[in-house]
């Protein structure tokens, strides 16, 4: 009899166990959900911030705090134009309109431009959570202080 | 002999001179012991409450985790919507679960803040159209 209740009683704490278990990895799934969400609006804000920065030719800040601990990291690097996918994609300019930076290119065929590039990554971690986040993009300015930008992959 | 019961003699009463033969009391079969019915009860009165609790418990905690999921879903609503018309000036509002919101214009730049709450953290953010 005694074995019995000894069974019954491994058995319960078996199911009980299991079954917090399953609670918590559910939790934690869940809680992953939320953060990764909090990762990216936290990256998208970095990034408008840092355009809008860029656009007015005010210089970008290497981190940007959010509230609730969230801290983005801004790295941005002097790259070859080159380098820059600028024939490939629309890019925005700080003028507002959506155009290829290779037209803004052709575009002034009288006299060549001279262009500036940038490559900047926006990088959100949350080690708790196992959870980073990385936006690229190419910033382009011309010597008249054109600024253009676009997302990069 | 195969079915014969094997009669004995009990004294029914010590002091009675009468001889009287019975059935003797079989052996009781399956019972438990009082240390086996007291660790029982033991048991039962620890996990009952215990597993009461930890219903209770579970209830509460996923009950938070839909809050915090709802609300999580309609602060990300609420930027969609917003960005799409990205008014300008200053606008405050509140959500359905009672969190403040505010968005304010710095020129281009669209800043905005929402309020915490008990399963969701403060946000604070910008939107550049």
């Amino acid at each position: 009899m005694i074995a019995v209740v000894l069974v019954l009683i491994n058995l319960t704490t078996v199911i009980l166990l299991s079954s917090i278990e399953d609670g918590l990895q559910t939790w934690r799934l869940s809680q992953h959900d939320l953060q990764l969400a909090r990762a990216w609006r936290a990256a998208d804000s970095a990034r408008f911030y840092a355009l809008s920065q860029f656009q007015q030719g005010l210089p970008i800040p290497i981190t940007v705090n959010l509230p609730s601990g969230w801290q983005v990291l801004l790295e941005r690097r002097s790259v070859n134009c080159s380098e820059a996918p600028i024939d490939k994609v629309s890019a925005r300019t700080s003028g507002g309109t959506t155009k290829t930076a290779n037209n803004a290119v052709k575009n002034a065929d009288e006299e060549p431009l001279e262009y500036q590039c940038w490559h900047m990554s926006i990088d959100v971690q949350q080690p708790s959570y196992q959870i980073r986040v990385v936006q690229n993009l190419w910033l382009i300015e011309d010597q008249y202080g054109v600024r253009a930008w676009l997302r990069g992959i | 002999m195969r079915g014969r019961t094997n009669w004995r003699y009990i004294p029914s009463k010590p002091l009675s001179r009468k001889r009287v033969f019975q059935k003797p009391i079989p052996p009781k079969k399956g019972g438990f012991t009082l240390p086996e019915v007291m660790l029982c009860l033991v048991i039962i009165t620890l996990s009952l409450p215990a597993a009461v609790n930890l219903l209770a418990h579970s209830t509460s905690f996923w009950q938070r985790a839909n809050s915090a999921y709802s609300e999580d879903s309609e602060l990300q609503e609420w930027l969609t919507l917003w960005q799409q018309s990205a008014p300008s000036g200053t606008r405050t509002g509140q959500f359905s679960d009672g969190r403040n919101w505010r968005i304010e214009s710095i020129g281009e730049l669209h800043s905005w803040w929402v309020e915490a709450s008990d399963v969701s953290p403060e946000e604070r953010g910008w939107y550049l159209p």
